[in-house]
């Protein structure tokens, strides 16, 4: 592809600066595997992209070194770097890019991202705390973190034990919520297998409806305050994301 | 390898019966069970190596904690009767709002394995029942438990009350989870805090084991 039609597409102007031009070098993204398919739909053409699986979230210090390997190699290159994530048990503090912009959204994790606010989450919470909630994204890395962790756990300890750690790890949770995601493709799919988790863990099955709206704002460079926007030599930092 | 060696390595496998024989037949030869349970302490802390190094997963830290559980049954009786004291109390739970339990239980197990008796209160734990377990306890130690960032305001209500309970005093609290580090301590008025259920029973001696 030609470079100037990628620069073209993914030019984004610098609101702290608003007097200067906007960014002469293409944008990136870095992005966990659970948001690609919400975030496809705003890329601008050719916009550079690397996805990174769900599960380096196990060990967030691994999953920090890989996406400061992803940054490294992007630094300077491109500008500003939309990093795909939240804060993810910290594994993006101490983030830095030396010579681009780092943008993320300001939230704990992608559920809250598909709720679409904080607030969301809290009402969510509040009404029933022990709520495990599954989006596309999830389903089709190949089952989420937890109902793969089973699979696993029957190759190892056999079907009886691997059942009673699973309804270990599942003992709190009262209500599995499918979040429609908006671009989501596999619905019916997802349904069945959502039902399916639901029906398997004895949990209230729920649907709602999710938003991509956050992930389109990060794009397009309206970055408010439901963003942190860190510059050249600045750490993503707890604080950005709690203050 | 003895038989003490034999314990931590069964049990550092995840080898769950042949882990509890061995315990077992170590009570049989006249092991002290003090000495038995070190070499279960050891256990499990190959066991949380092997989770941070990615050799283990979720589930095989919960079957770590089965296993400890049902040798904690075995060893108890005989460690009381052999007059093993305690090091000391501590209350631990996971803030109301949250019902993640798996960091909380990982804590909790490595506190008791090495040597603590542990008031497990469990998950989404109200504020008031935080403060009546360590009035009725009389530990001096309190946990807190809290994986998203809406924890922290369960964590500074939670010191809060026990404040006005007249406790802050007598109490040393630490807080742990995902997204807490030195600041959100500060903020919330924790004493220390911690990434790891290593550093929890490190906290938990400096406090409560004078030599330590």
């Amino acid at each position: 592809m030609p470079m100037s039609k990628e620069m073209k597409g993914a030019v984004v102007p610098d609101p702290k600066q608003p007097d200067r031009p906007p960014s002469a070098r293409p944008a990136k993204l870095i992005c966990c595997r659970v948001m690609i398919d919400e975030l496809m739909p705003f890329l601008p053409e050719g916009t550079a992209t690397e996805v990174v699986e769900i599960s380096l979230h196990i060990h967030p210090d691994q999953l920090r070194e890989h996406l400061q390997r992803a940054i490294d190699a992007s630094d300077g290159i491109y500008d500003p770097i939309f990093l795909g994530y939240g804060l993810c048990s910290k594994a993006v503090v101490g983030l830095v890019a030396r010579n681009s912009r780092l943008v993320i959204p300001k939230t704990d994790d992608c559920i809250e991202l598909f709720l679409g606010s904080r607030q969301a989450r809290i009402d969510q919470l509040a009404s029933e705390p022990g709520t495990f909630f599954l989006t596309q994204g999830y389903i089709g890395d190949g089952a989420s973190m937890v109902f793969s962790e089973h699979e696993r756990a029957v190759a190892r300890y056999g079907e009886e034990r691997a059942e009673r750690l699973i309804q270990t790890m599942m003992s709190h949770y009262k209500r599995l919520v499918y979040i429609r995601t908006a671009h989501a493709t596999s619905l019916e799919s997802d349904r069945e297998y959502a039902h399916a988790m639901a029906a398997r863990f004895r949990l209230r099955y729920e649907e709602m409806d999710g938003t991509s709206e956050w992930l389109g704002q990060l794009i397009a460079g309206n970055w408010d305050d439901r963003f942190v926007l860190v510059g050249p030599g600045e750490r993503l930092e707890l604080r950005h994301f709690t203050d | 390898m003895n038989g003490l060696e034999e314990i931590t390595s069964a049990l550092a496998d995840l080898e769950e019966e042949q882990t509890l024989q061995l315990v077992r037949k170590a009570i049989e030869e006249g092991i002290p069970p003090g000495n038995i349970l070190g070499a279960c302490q050891n256990g499990m802390a190959e066991i949380g190596s092997r989770f941070e190094s990615g050799d283990y997963f979720v589930s095989d830290l919960i079957m770590s904690g089965e296993i400890f559980k049902q040798v904690g049954a075995i060893l108890d009786p005989l460690l009381e009767s052999g007059g093993m004291e305690k090091l000391g109390k501590v209350v631990f739970g996971t803030v109301h709002g949250d019902i993640h339990d798996i960091g909380k239980d990982i804590v909790v197990n490595m506190l008791k394995s090495a040597g603590f008796e542990v008031i497990d209160l469990g998950v989404d734990v109200p504020v008031a029942k935080f403060v009546s377990a360590l009035q009725e306890s009389g530990a001096t130690v309190l946990g807190m438990s809290g994986l998203l960032t809406l924890a922290f305001d369960a964590m500074k209500e939670t010191i809060n009350a026990v404040t006005a309970a007249g406790l802050r005093d007598k109490v040393h609290i630490m807080i742990g989870g995902g997204p807490v580090d030195g600041n959100v301590c500060k903020a919330v008025g924790a004493d220390q805090w911690g990434n790891d259920a290593q550093q929890a029973v490190k906290l938990a001696k400096q406090w409560l084991v004078p030599a330590c």
